[in-house]
């Protein structure tokens, strides 16, 4: 080893950076240069065969202004003093010189790996190895060691002996980092596109279950609604508003390169180095077909050389439902429902004679139903790590565990995850990579956000499940009760919680490999062959002591399901810089993907009991059909993409994809969606120098093409569907066409605009991020209403456009930064409007799913031209009757005093469907975030507040809660109730016969809200502590999500989504699954 | 080229109708799915807006709207409309598709006289529901020119007579047991009989009158059709394309299936899987109109169930709806599943057209006919009745409209008869149980026309007063 070893190398006329790649490739023997050093030597001519190391380098340096040291395994290169001669390679250490030790961490005294640590004035130096320890040999006592990293502010130090601890802050500046974009990676500051970054420490700092959730309130132009609180439950993404009307609204998933199709919670969260959202055209047309909804661009971690850094992450904490809904107790109810009663002419229930229609006197508090079915939840995360590597091979290999119980009895999710991130250099020319996930998920759901129609799940009937009804019978058995106080014949909501079983199970393996071989200098061919396979498996088992389930003798059903979606990518990168003016960046390439999904469903009825539930079909004496479906579908593209720089100052990127994708029609199978982007660094321009006041600026412009072809497979053709019917006593086969085919059918076409500035101030203290952007969505892919006479009621069309158009701002600023306290804030907020700008010919029309409340379909959104998406529709609530006077004037001459009156909007005397006016929407005004963070000496506060200005929700529970019928528990609000003597003029009166379920402004709320969604303090152990235990870094902190939440809403949360990303069901609720806040310690520990 | 042929991905689970309808096997299911599609009529707001039943209250909603005549174009349970047309495509694709296939000729005229009749059961229910509406008989193939207006009553009329007359020349008179079930030439008389009947409507002097009554006189003659002697069989599982039901809807238990049973059983009765669900229940007016010993009154309500050895009784006037005398008249009792129940659901039965018969002979001779009186006296028989005789006029329409009531309760007749004998709006009004105050008004003899239906097509029109 060293300088004796042997080396074997002939190379012609190659520049010496080249060479000393090759050196470091044959010897194993790292060469370290500075960044000018190499400036101005001649290239090199050798011939060697089993010469010394030392005698190559002597070769190489020959006659150049060159010497070199040897430093541990690494040779130092550094300028030779002009006019001297070649300074002899190194003897052994003069008496005088010291070796510099010590460690390097950064503000929270974690390590800094890859640090330079380099002696001041030479280019003597080393680099820390994965702990942060240096060791740099030959240091003149009392020299001046400079220790800096990307991303931190270099510090000085002088040099003596022993080990010393330098702790390095963080930067100001991010401009240096680097930003995922597709197919590629690249200085923030050489952006052209708007993109937003949500880093690993953000990602960290909220324990979160699912990886959508890391973008919620951290970037800009990024809507991030829960759909349901459960466990394992889903969420919302809109980025830049809805551009769709029937097509989905979701952005793409691309996991290390891998654009994925669902299943975001299989994602372990802390496996997660970085999260890139690409919003405009010009970063998202690389993605074609698939980018005009954006683009989520997840990197997971990879290894870093040096020594193996071994990581342990895990929390544990308590989860509570964050609010219930106040309802009356069972004396009130039974007072409100002999109320009813009366007001209906009829005779009070509650009347004495029996116990269970005991006097309203003798009741009490009676059940609290939602108290039965809520309990305290323990949330917990461990995730086990360890990384590092060589130069040349490194890795990253992690698993997790997460298990959050549901707040609700007899929910929750589980998640086991493996990880390994494996990168290989084969040679200097050829490196080769492995990232791969697996997971196993399990989630155990309550029945929760149901339709109306389903007999009510476990919060819809604990909501309106009588308080005067008990738990359980003597016996032990749940008290049922589907008498007249049971208006929607619920089941008892324990039984709803505990006795109807929902479980399923995902495996998933996400696998992508790639070679990527250096043809000549600059031009990379790159080939990657991925697979994300799914298999999943759903149990139901309803047991007999559940209502659905006890005439049927229990029922079972089993469904699998499993999807196999490939890709390969081929794509050239050629880089290079043409002279000192030019830079060239380009990239083409060709890829395949393809997706395959496959599934059934068994089913059987009546069971000897309920031992067994699904696991023994075959024991049910009552088979139900089988059902079983299979799809495919194939994209295959072209991509095209040139950057080119002019003197640092002006950027340029043209971007062109085209796809082809098998959901078309046969003369629309492929579409060219291409983007153009100029960026000015106007920092870099003379007039900038004189100023200080910025420290950076940069205006960038695009436009460009992207698609949305999320309509499911085979809609352009007119399928035949094959049903059953009997004829002759007999099952037969039966075939219809099931719609009108569109050999036109094509993508939807998404044209947008973006203006945005990037200007830091103050040394980069204070950093801003503004975008303007306009996007136009046309050639909807709207399932057109076509006239009832032909047979059909829809058929998919191109037809119709959408805008959004809006402001997103984000700034990022250092507050304090003293020696031992510093403040950071990071707020965004975005401002977005939507605009439906054509439909299909109409001006416009009702849609939309509503909860089908008991066979109510009310069709609460209306889509209208010159108007937003998600507008409620319905009549307008205006007051209380309060006398007979005033009911005689109004257009409702049957109603009494206490009910609601509507407004006769076109004043012909009738309240109808033609009185619907827009009451509401579920598009915000404006939303975004609020980071702050606190740190003194080890202690760190963390901040985070997040919400939501101007969206209204269209409550569904209100049907329900506030009917003011005698069928079922009401919210408290009632007891403010229209009577005679209490003439309220915002709740009706109590009347048995109400309960027209009319869809009005008095089911509409406010759903603004601003909400501490993760306040935590930690404590970051002092540097001498550890040591002694061999720890690097320990960090303890408790944390609290959800702590206080400012809303008006009446329901249990105000984020929330009951048809998730439906497009055009936004903002409604109904049997929600309740919000939970949560109380949690955890640790980071790191050896 | 060889790239883009890769993109072309049929589908593994469904065919394109591009290649189907090219075989005998193909024009036998595209008959199948009329089949499937004929039963559009639910029960429900024919019993409720008549004087039949009271929906479930708390339950409220389109419901109890619908019961109230508070009655607007967005009320769910009235878009018979989309079910209807949707058949009658489906019956055009089978008459445009078949003369293309090469086929056993007879088998091809037999499928295509079928589905004219199928098609012709489709508008009569659309005219006499909404009145005039758009005629279409061709298979719908491109989106152009689909919005087409609402045509006279008289030529939906036009259209359904001569559908019906062409078939019923086609058609055999009965079908071997594996068909049965298939429209014989008898179903298209007799549903013809029905259609003149509904035509003379309260015009003593119309010439339909004597129309319907030969019509309904052929069917007699023909003698493939009778009655059951024993009420309840005619919707018991073995009178599933038995010499009673004319035309039915078919399903087999446990496999394709109604849940017509449990739907009007009493709340939660766990006699049903799933529960029952007491949509609706039976007025006393119609519990009453039954004489005591009338043998149809124990097959058409349920009046006491026992289950696991515990017997309820059901009342009549307990308002509860768990304690609530049920129509049972087509639970099949044999079914496992929710939804499960493999009785028959009738449409055109030979108790309608003996009916028919008598009222339509009575008004063409201005007079009872002995045939008219033993068509009714058959009627009556089986339920265990007396014979009528020696009734004037008026009083042998009036016990013909009574013995419709009783025989053809729950069969979705009693809004038609009640709006062809101009009686709909009193008999509301007089039903007033449970607080109905019903706001009919003369306009409510016709629903409107549903209001997705006028949203996607801008050319219709609605029916006055909604």
């Amino acid at each position: 080893t060293g300088l004796s070893q042997q080396v074997t190398l002939s190379v012609k006329n190659v520049p010496l950076q080249k060479l000393f790649k090759k050196i470091t490739a044959h010897t194993g023997v790292s060469v370290i240069y500075g960044e000018r050093v190499l400036r101005n030597t001649a290239p090199v001519t050798l011939s060697v065969k089993n010469a010394s190391l030392k005698q190559v380098l002597d070769l190489c340096i020959k006659d150049q202004p060159l010497s070199y040291t040897l430093e541990g395994n690494s040779i130092i290169i550094k300028r030779r003093p002009a006019g001297n001669p070649p300074e002899a390679p190194p003897g052994p250490a003069a008496d005088s010189l010291i070796t510099a030790t010590g460690r390097v961490t950064d503000s929270k005294g974690g390590p800094v790996p890859g640090a330079t640590v380099l002696v001041k004035g030479t280019m003597h130096g080393t680099n820390t190895d994965g702990n942060g320890h240096f060791s740099l040999k030959g240091v003149r006592p009392g020299a001046v060691l400079q220790v800096s990293s990307l991303g931190f502010e270099p510090q000085e130090l002088t040099a003596r002996s022993g080990a010393v601890s330098i702790m390095l802050k963080e930067s100001a500046s991010s401009l240096n980092e680097t930003v995922v974009v597709g197919y590629g990676t690249v200085k923030k500051s050489d952006l052209t596109g708007a993109v937003a970054k949500v880093g690993e420490e953000a990602i960290k700092s909220t324990p979160i279950p699912s990886l959508d959730r890391a973008m919620q309130g951290r970037a800009a132009g990024v809507q991030v609604t829960t759909n349901s609180a459960r466990p394992g439950g889903a969420a919302t993404i809109r980025i830049r508003g809805s551009g769709s009307v029937n097509a989905g609204n979701d952005p793409l998933y691309v996991i290390d390169g891998f654009p994925v199709s669902g299943g975001l919670n299989s994602i372990n969260a802390d496996d997660v180095a970085s999260i890139e959202i690409l919003k405009d055209a010009s970063a998202t047309a690389i993605y074609g077909s698939r980018g005009s909804n954006g683009v989520v661009m997840v990197t997971t971690k990879q290894g870093r050389p040096g020594k193996a850094v071994v990581s342990y992450n895990g929390y544990y904490g308590s989860q509570s439902a964050r609010r219930t809904i106040p309802l009356l107790n069972a004396q009130q109810f039974a007072l409100f429902v002999n109320e009813a009663l009366i007001n209906n002419g009829a005779a009070p229930y509650f009347n004495g004679s029996t116990p269970e229609r005991a006097l309203p006197e003798t009741f009490g508090e009676g059940t609290d139903w939602q108290d039965v079915i809520l309990r305290n939840a323990p949330i917990q995360n461990h995730q086990l790590g360890v990384s590092g590597g060589t130069e040349k091979s490194r890795y990253s290999i992690s698993a997790g565990y997460y298990d959050q119980q549901g707040i609700i009895k007899n929910s929750g999710f589980k998640r086991y995850t493996l990880r390994a991130n494996l990168t290989n250099d084969i040679s200097s020319r050829v490196k080769t990579g492995l990232s791969m996930q697996g997971a196993y998920t399990q989630s155990n759901s309550a029945k929760t956000d149901v339709d109306g129609t389903e007999g009510g799940g476990v919060t819809s009937s604990a909501l309106s499940y009588s308080p005067t009804f008990p738990v359980f019978n003597e016996d032990g058995s749940y008290y049922k009760n589907q008498g007249s106080l049971n208006g929607y014949g619920v089941d008892n909501p324990l039984a709803v919680a505990n006795e109807i079983i929902n479980k399923n199970s995902v495996l998933r393996l996400l696998a992508n490999t790639y070679l990527d071989y250096e043809i000549i200098d600059g031009l990379h061919f790159r080939a990657s062959l991925g697979a994300d396979l799914q298999a999943s498996k759903t149990n139901n088992y309803t047991t007999r002591k559940a209502l659905a389930g006890a005439s049927l003798g229990g029922s079972a059903a089993v469904a699998n399901s499993q999807s196999i979606n490939w890709l390969n990518e081929n794509t050239l990168h050629y880089t290079r810089q043409l002279g000192h003016r030019h830079s060239l960046n380009a990239l083409l390439g060709y890829t395949i993907q393809g997706l395959s999904t496959e599934n059934a469903t068994a089913r059987a009825n009546t069971f000897s009991d309920d031992f067994a539930r699904y696991n023994n079909l075959e024991a049910g004496s009552t088979l139900v059909s089988p059902s079983s479906d299979a799809s495919n579908w194939k994209l295959i593209s072209y991509i095209a993409r040139v950057n080119y720089g002019f003197d640092d100052r002006f950027l340029l990127t043209l971007t062109a994809r085209r796809d082809g994708s098998s959901r078309f029609g046969p003369r629309r199978k492929f579409g060219i969606f291409p983007s153009g982007a100029l960026a000015w660094k106007l920092m870099n321009e003379r007039f900038m120098q004189q100023q200080s006041i910025f420290s950076d600026a940069k205006v960038r412009v695009s436009y460009g093409l992207s698609g949305n072809q999320e309509i499911g497979d085979y809609q352009y053709l007119a399928n035949i569907a094959i049903s059953q019917y009997v004829l002759g006593g007999t099952l037969q086969s039966s075939a219809h066409t099931s719609g009108i085919a569109n050999p036109d059918l094509r993508w939807e076409k998404n044209a947008q605009f973006d203006a945005g500035i990037d200007l830091a101030f103050f040394n980069n203290r204070l950093q801003l991020t503004a975008d303007y952007y306009n996007k136009k969505t046309a050639d909807l892919l709207f399932s057109v209403s076509v006239p009832t006479s032909s047979g059909f009621t829809t058929t998919l069309k191109n037809i119709g456009s959408v805008r959004n158009r809006g402001v997103e701002l984000a700034l990022a600023s250092v507050n304090i930064d003293r020696r031992d306290f510093r403040w950071t804030t990071d707020f965004n907020i975005t401002f977005n409007r939507n605009k439906v700008l054509r439909l299909d010919g109409r001006e416009s029309f009702t849609a939309g799913a509503d909860a089908r409340l008991f066979n109510t379909t009310i069709n609460p959104i209306l889509l209208q031209v010159g108007s937003s998406l998600g507008n409620f529709y319905g009549l307008v609530m205006d007051g209380i009757f309060q006398s007979k006077e005033e009911i005689d004037a109004s257009a409702q001459k049957t109603a009494k005093p206490g009910d609601i009156r509507y407004k006769d909007r076109n004043n012909d005397g009738v309240i109808n469907d033609n009185d619907r006016d827009i009451i509401g929407n579920s598009n915000p005004d404006l939303f975004g975030g609020l980071n702050n963070t606190f740190t003194y000496k080890g202690i760190e506060l963390n901040v985070f507040i997040q919400g939501n200005y101007g969206n209204e929700i269209l409550n569904y529970g209100n049907f329900d809660l506030l009917n003011l019928t005698a069928g079922n528990n009401q919210s408290a609000r009632v007891l403010d109730r229209w009577t005679p003597q209490h003439p309220s003029n915002s709740m009706p009166r109590a009347n048995a016969a109400g309960g027209s379920r009319v869809l009005s402004s008095f089911q509409v709320e406010d759903g603004s809200y601003l909400r501490f969604k993760n306040i935590s303090l930690g404590y970051n152990l002092p540097q001498r502590w550890l040591s002694r235990l061999h720890v690097n870094s320990l960090k303890v902190y408790i944390a609290a999500q959800n702590l206080f939440t400012i809303t008006r809403y009446n329901g249990y949360d105000p984020e929330v989504n009951r048809y998730g990303s439906s497009s055009l069901s936004q903002g409604l609720d109904y049997g929600t699954y309740p919000a939970a806040k949560t109380v949690l310690a955890g640790i980071n520990l790191k050896f | 080229t060889a790239c883009e042929k890769q993109l072309d991905i049929a589908s593994v689970t469904n065919l394109t109708n591009a290649t189907y309808y090219k075989t005998a096997e193909d024009a036998k299911s595209a008959l199948g799915v009329c089949y499937k599609n004929m039963g559009v009529l639910d029960p429900f707001p024919d019993l409720v807006t008549t004087d039949d039943a009271v929906p479930f209250l708390s339950g409220a909603a389109d419901r109890v709207l619908l019961w109230r005549y508070n009655l607007t174009p967005s009320n769910s349970f009235i878009n018979v409309y989309s079910g209807a047309y949707a058949g009658i495509n489906r019956s055009n694709t089978v008459i445009d598709r078949l003369p293309g296939i090469p086929m056993n000729e007879d088998l091809k005229n037999r499928y295509i006289a079928e589905a004219k009749v199928l098609r012709a059961l489709h508008y009569f229910n659309l005219v006499r529901l909404y009145g005039g509406v758009p005629i279409t008989i061709t298979e719908t193939a491109t989106l152009e020119g689909l919005d087409i207006p609402r045509k006279s009553v008289d030529e939906v009329y036009a259209q359904i007579e001569k559908d019906l007359t062409e078939a019923e020349n086609v058609l055999p008179p009965s079908y071997p047991a594996a068909d049965a079930g298939r429209v014989t030439a008898g179903a298209a008389k007799g549903l013809l009989a029905k259609v003149y009947l509904t035509r003379a409507g309260t015009d003593k002097s119309s010439p339909f009158w004597a129309r319907a009554a030969a019509k309904a006189k052929e069917v007699i003659d023909q003698k493939v059709y009778g009655l059951y002697d024993n009420f309840a069989d005619a919707f018991a599982l073995t009178a599933r394309g038995g010499k009673e039901n004319m035309l039915e809807v078919q399903y087999l238990t446990d496999v394709y299936g109604h849940g017509t049973g449990r739907g009007y059983g009493p709340r939660a009765a766990p006699i049903f899987p799933g529960g029952g669900s007491a949509i609706a229940r039976p007025t006393e007016s119609l519990f009453n109109a039954y004489a005591a010993n009338d043998k149809r009154k124990p097959v058409t309500f349920m009046t006491s169930y026992t289950y696991n050895g515990v017997t309820t009784n059901l009342s009549i006037t307990d308002p509860d709806p768990s304690k609530a005398v049920s129509f049972q008249k087509l639970w099949d009792r044999s079914a496992k599943t929710n939804g499960g129940e493999g009785t028959s659901r009738p449409v055109l039965r030979y108790a309608d057209v003996l009916l028919i018969y008598a009222e339509a002979a009575n008004e063409a001779a201005g007079a009872p006919t002995v045939e008219a009186y033993t068509a009714l006296n058959d009627v009556r028989a089986r339920a265990g009745l007396a014979d009528l005789s020696g009734l004037s006029y008026q009083a042998f329409k009036e016990a013909v409209w009574l013995e419709r009531r009783l025989e053809l309760a729950f069969e979705n007749n009693r809004r038609f008869d009640l709006v062809r004998t101009g009686r709909l709006v009193d008999a509301v009004k007089a039903e007033n149980g449970y607080n109905r105050n019903a706001q009919i008004q003369p306009f409510h003899v016709l629903f409107p026309i549903p209001l997705s239906v006028m949203d996607a097509s801008p050319t219709l029109e609605q029916n006055p007063g909604y």
